[in-house]
């Protein structure tokens, strides 16, 4: 702040050199410094929309907007027409991301309350640390550790207990070589933890002591304490937590790749192949013609276009949920 | 706690200083220039001073191979040329071309009309190396299979879903085929290995040819889709039913069990090199001139009781006149270099083909590669070739 420091009066120092305003020139350069990061950011995200944008202007013209809810993709094979369609990557996309989101936010926020209220201190360092270090495993790791452990696995025992078990429903119906979203979905859920419990954490710890003390001292039990007290008091951070671990999982391409099948259809099994947009950009661009090369950077404008559409509609919801301009506990 | 921090702090310190000594040559007695012995052979007979650095991009089916010739031409000229590649893929290498950040390309079908048109001048098409591609499979209990494109298709399309059907059990009168799913496996990716695959089956069945056609990737009806060659090996080798396609080298190194295919003569043929190289004879007397177009050439279904029918050429792309080219991008020396490394991996650069499971070009092929290499200019000169 400007207030005139007791250096700039009292002391033999040299006062700092001030602007008309009466601004240090040191804040000044910090100012400047700082605001040229944030706006970097913004320009870059400016950058990447407008060339997608551009590259995309020769599928646009020659699909327009039927490319959203096309479902085929023909790339130039000397007999029909190239054809670019985008809703099984969207669907694939979308259903993966939701299941990551349906099995990881549940176990990151368990083990966010574990460390936060009920771990034993001397296991509350190491189990956090075990935690974060997931975080930093390269996702080509989960990958392959998808394929030789995850798919074996699914495809030889989760998958054909769900099929016996729930065949009867579209959603867990045909076979499977675990090749599938479901697999994709379990994949990310592990991805996403990392990051959805350590900030889902921070926001537990947030919460002021006489807060849960209040609820006990009610007669509440841990549960109720945690549940009315902590949750409530944390759940902006919470729902932040959860919106990056969304973002993680619509945006993850190589372990996507490497155990969805990478199938262009749409089925409604969880059991059976499909494709997200992240991994078919990943797979095609490398040998995509210039028509082919065009749809897939419309894809990229969708799946980012998807991702700001996801984030808003998840903030309009938690607002309507939690009640307006509540922003307890951020 | 801190005990153990230090110490992977003290490796990683070492790792990084031994590694950027090796790449800036701390290790190796430094050579100037690399003075030709006379009984030298290969690139060594040419005098190679300072360093030359050339770039490739393109194709990932060429790139074990091209790893091979570019660590042999550093070790013949004393480190003097020094070739990088990036395996990005054929048509990126081409698109890299095009943009002239590249001395050569690499493409696993010869361009399309509309990557001739885009290029900024003339070129040539130079064949720089032979591959099968392999119908792997994985039938418990069958070691020996035999198909045909019209089988094949049919179980890439969807229609034949099992290994008992009828119709590969024509095929394969003394084996017990099981009542087993087949589970169709194919690249994910664009790829080449794709090309010549759906080339192939376009060729054998009609259906194919009308709804599915050829490409670098074409829209799959059935199956699961991989990356690379190495998954959908890994892939088939890994579940029970499965059926996929990869150039022979990755069937062979990862243990895959291959089919024998039934060529054009109707015979069932096993791929080997023998067999492959039979099918690149076949079209070398009919091939058009470097400078000519390539755009139909495919070494598919050739004639010859013994030729295997699913093999396939790769090709370098390079400009004819590179000083034209280029202008200021590229030096005479750079020239004069790129002309002997790709006159060296035409003719005895081949004999790396076997240890990378590829197959030596007949001569017919390197033949004519040495005159189209042997035409390549520089602002109108002509370049030494041995």
């Amino acid at each position: 702040m400007e207030s005139p420091g007791p250096i700039a009066q009292g002391t033999a120092a040299p006062a700092p050199q001030r602007d008309a305003s009466g601004r240090a020139l040191g804040d000044n350069l910090f100012l400047g410094i700082t605001g040229a990061t944030a706006a970097f950011i913004n320009l870059t995200l400016l950058l990447i929309i407008v060339i997608l944008a551009d590259d995309s202007l020769p599928t646009l013209r020659v699909f327009g907007l039927p490319f959203l809810w096309g479902t085929s993709w023909v790339p130039p094979n000397g007999i029909t027409p190239q054809l670019y369609g985008a809703l099984p990557f969207i669907y694939g996309t979308l259903v993966t991301s939701a299941l990551a989101l349906l099995i990881g936010v549940p176990i990151s926020i368990g083990i966010a309350i574990f460390l936060v209220e009920l771990s034993p201190g001397w296991l509350r360092e190491p189990l956090g640390f075990v935690v974060e270090l997931l975080a930093a495993v390269p996702s080509v790791v989960y990958g392959l550790w998808g394929i030789f452990v995850l798919v074996p696995f699914m495809g030889s025992t989760v998958d054909p207990a769900l099929g016996s078990a729930l065949g009867w429903t579209p959603l867990f119906s045909g076979s499977s070589q675990g090749y599938n979203m479901l697999t994709a979905g379990v994949i990310l859920a592990i991805m996403i933890i990392p990051t959805v419990s350590s900030i889902t954490r921070d926001a537990l710890k947030s919460v002021p002591q006489s807060q849960r003390e209040a609820a006990l001292s009610l007669g509440a039990t841990n549960w109720e304490a945690t549940r009315v007290s902590v949750l409530t008091y944390a759940r902006t951070g919470i729902f932040g937590a959860i919106i990056l671990g969304l973002g993680r999982a619509t945006g993850e391409t190589m372990a996507v790749t490497m155990t969805i099948g990478n199938g262009n259809f749409i089925h409604t099994s969880l059991l059976s192949s499909a494709q997200s947009i992240a991994s078919f950009i990943a797979n095609n661009f490398a040998e995509a013609g210039y028509l082919e090369r065009s749809a897939l950077l419309e894809l990229g404008l969708v799946l980012l276009g998807i991702s700001i559409l996801t984030n808003v509609v998840a903030r309009v919801l938690f607002r309507s949920l939690t009640g307006a301009g509540e922003e307890a506990g951020s | 706690m801190t005990g153990w921090i230090v110490a992977v702090a003290v490796i990683v310190i070492v790792l990084a200083v031994v590694g950027v000594g090796f790449t800036q040559g701390w290790f190796s007695k430094s050579t100037t220039t690399n003075t030709p012995k006379a009984s030298a052979t290969g690139l060594a007979k040419f005098p190679c001073s300072g360093t030359v650095s050339l770039t490739g991009a393109g194709s990932t089916f060429v790139y074990p191979l091209m790893s091979s010739w570019v660590s042999a031409a550093a070790q013949q000229t004393g480190n003097c040329l020094q070739v990088s590649y990036s395996s990005i893929g054929s048509g990126a290498g081409i698109t890299q071309l095009t943009s002239k950040l590249v001395s050569f390309g690499a493409s696993d079908a010869p361009l399309n009309p509309s990557q001739k048109a885009g290029m900024p001048a003339p070129f040539f098409t130079i064949p720089d190396a032979l591959g099968a591609v392999s119908v792997i499979f994985n039938v418990p209990g069958v070691k020996v299979l035999n198909v045909t494109g019209q089988v094949v298709a049919a179980i890439y399309l969807g229609d034949i879903t099992n290994w008992n059907n009828s119709a590969i059990a024509a095929l394969n009168p003394h084996t017990t085929l099981p009542n087993l799913a087949i589970t169709v496996v194919h690249r994910s990716d664009g790829s080449g290995t794709s090309f010549v695959f759906t080339h192939w089956l376009a060729a054998e069945n009609t259906t194919w040819a009308n709804t599915i056609g050829a490409g670098l990737s074409v829209a799959w009806p059935t199956g699961l889709g991989e990356k690379g060659s190495t998954l959908v090996t890994s892939t088939v080798v890994s579940t029970s039913g499965a059926i996929g396609y990869a150039e022979l080298n990755y069937a062979k190194l990862q243990g895959a069990a291959y089919a024998a295919v039934q060529n054009p003569a109707g015979f069932f043929i096993t791929p080997n090199g023998t067999n492959t190289a039979e099918a690149a004879q076949e079209v070398s007397s009919s091939l058009p001139n470097g400078s000519g177009d390539w755009g139909n050439v495919s070494i598919i279904n050739q004639p010859g009781t013994t030729t295997y029918p699913l093999a396939t050429l790769t090709y370098i792309v390079v400009f004819q006149d590179l000083g034209k080219a280029y202008g200021s991008g590229m030096t005479q020396t750079q020239a004069q270099w790129l002309v002997h490394y790709l006159y060296w991996a035409v003719s005895a650069g081949q004999n790396y083909s076997a240890g990378d499971f590829y197959v030596p070009m007949p001569v017919g092929i390197t033949t004519l590669d040495e005159t189209t290499i042997s035409e390549i200019q520089y602002n109108g000169q002509s370049l030494v070739t041995p």
